[in-house]
């Protein structure tokens, strides 16, 4: 019985890293594809968007920036940057993505 | 007065309370001109009431005899009618001044008109029978007119329209306000309206979704909203025998003039002459009347009208409210001029522009658009590659969002919410 407790606490904790990874995934799937899309919009070929892309360097200006978060808001439901008291300004995709991942509801 | 004869058009709450401070609640149901008997001489009243007859009534009954009326719409909750709040600080005022009452029948009694409060809390904005009857017309082409009523009674351009047929004598038309557009509209019809007054928004809607062949109107008045000139073209193939006035009114300084010519803004031509009895001048894109009468106006006596406008060829074009500018990136934009443009679509009907705070530019513009009979099902995107082509980059809203209807006031205009 105590046996099983025991190996039955690693079980939940690789489940919940598990949820956050796909959490993670499908956030981070949502705010390419909103990238991409925008990207397409401006006309500018869309690049391998990559975690250490840096996301000024993609084309996107801070109008672009601007747009992207309240499309992120329609598809996602929050809008991180109205929740944060700092003012924090992303740099890379992962920073952005990260940003997502902290204030998800 | 033709009315459409549901009860609720009828029904009105008044809070009165006489000189000698008493204060009272009563109905008005069956007999709203016993006004009279329910409000003692030198009175505060409080009427809150979306029936036209009542407001009517109370014009009638209480002017020259109540010391100060409040008009309430429905929509507003100022807590007056509940708590008498309001009414004792009205009451309060009095005592303070009580040599306003002495040789009470000859005064004027004081209109308390409400602002939409699209901005916020209502204002209460305080008018005499005179200030509300300005813009009425006593020439005998408006005598022989029909008016219909699509809009609030206790409202400015609801009052304009009530006076204007009381002072001329004629049937004013009102449908129930609570039912469809569309029913509203065809109430006016099978009671031979000629002429009707609406904001540019509720037009549109007109003409959306209402039967309109074959009807007679001679007289069809804009204001309230920008006239952008497709409603104004819509409206004129529509009713080619019409005379279409849009009415610039000016809430701070009271003033009122009409243009009749079908172009939208007005002939900078205004702007050197005063044959209109109005004198008009721009100074850094604002419009200013000269109306030195008005509490606090300059030396000089021009009040801004906080109406942004720009001059284009031998017009003068409105650009929107100065309180609404949206500072996007540091390029200023008016949600009035991206839904104009917005307009100028062949498949948009309609739209409202919405401002957002935003960290990376401080704001940016969404937008929700009308879409016409045909319009393609990615319209939402067209339309944005479309703006793009078309205005500069901080116009482009950051969403188009197709509505099946637009969000409108009491007032009928267009919420920006």
């Amino acid at each position: 019985m105590r046996r099983l407790r025991i190996l039955l606490i690693p079980v939940v904790v690789l489940q919940k890293l598990l949820e956050k990874e796909i959490m993670t995934n499908s956030l981070r799937k949502t705010m390419i594809d909103t990238i991409a899309l925008l990207l397409e919009e401006e006309l500018i070929p869309v690049p391998e968007l990559q975690d250490s892309t840096v996301l000024l360097e993609t084309g996107l200006d801070s109008l672009a920036f601007a747009v992207l978060v309240v499309r992120l808001e329609e598809s996602l439901g929050y809008d991180p940057f109205t929740l944060m008291t700092e003012a924090v300004y992303p740099r890379t995709l992962s920073d952005f993505v990260s940003i997502y991942e902290q204030y998800a509801p | 007065m033709h009315l459409d004869g549901s009860p609720e058009l009828l029904v009105g709450r008044v809070a009165v309370i006489d000189p000698s401070g008493t204060w009272s609640y009563s109905e008005l149901y069956k007999d709203p001109f016993g006004l009279r008997q329910l409000v003692s001489e030198g009175s505060f009243v409080a009427l809150r009431t979306s029936s036209t007859l009542n407001v009517a009534a109370a014009v009638i009954a209480l002017e020259g005899w109540a010391m100060r009326v409040h008009l309430i719409p429905p929509d507003v909750d100022l807590g007056i009618i509940s708590d008498g709040s309001a009414l004792i600080s009205a009451f309060e005022q009095k005592q303070n001044n009580s040599e306003q009452i002495i040789g009470a029948s000859n005064f004027a009694t004081e209109w308390i008109l409400y602002t939409s409060g699209t901005t916020g809390t209502p204002k209460p904005i305080r008018h005499s029978l005179a200030s509300l009857s300005r813009t009425i017309s006593s020439s005998k082409y408006v005598a022989e007119l029909t008016w219909g009523m699509i809009y609030d009674p206790n409202r400015m351009a609801g009052i304009q329209v009530l006076l204007q047929s009381l002072t001329s004598l004629t049937t004013l038309v009102v449908p129930n306000p609570y039912v469809s557009l569309k029913d509203r509209i065809k109430f006016l019809r099978e009671n031979a309206v000629t002429a009707l007054s609406a904001t540019p928004t509720l037009w549109r809607q007109v003409l959306q979704v209402a039967e309109l062949q074959n009807w007679d109107l001679k007289q069809i008045t804009l204001g309230g909203e920008i006239s952008d000139q497709k409603i104004l073209d819509a409206l004129s193939e529509q009713f080619p025998a019409a005379r279409i006035a849009h009415v610039f009114a000016s809430t701070e300084t009271g003033a009122a003039f009409a243009v009749t010519d079908k172009h939208a803004g007005f002939p900078i031509s205004y702007l050197s002459e005063d044959s209109r009895g109005i004198r008009l001048e721009v100074r850094d894109n604002i419009l200013y009347i000269f109306s030195p009468l008005v509490t606090g106006s300059p030396a000089d006596g021009f009040v801004s009208t906080e109406d942004e406008v720009e001059i284009v060829g031998d017009r003068v074009l409105f650009r929107g409210r100065k309180s609404g500018v949206v500072n996007i990136g540091g390029s200023k934009v008016w949600p009035e001029e991206v839904e104009r443009i917005l307009r100028t679509h062949e498949f948009v009907a309609d739209a409202a522009v919405l401002a957002k705070s935003n960290p990376f530019t401080g704001a940016i513009l969404t937008a929700k658009v009308v879409a016409t009979l045909g319009a393609p099902t990615d319209l939402e995107k067209q339309l944005r590659m479309w703006m793009k082509c078309s205005s500069p980059p901080h116009y482009v809203p950051a969403t188009i969002t197709v509505v099946d209807s637009l969000t409108v006031s009491q007032a009928g205009k267009v919420e920006r919410t």
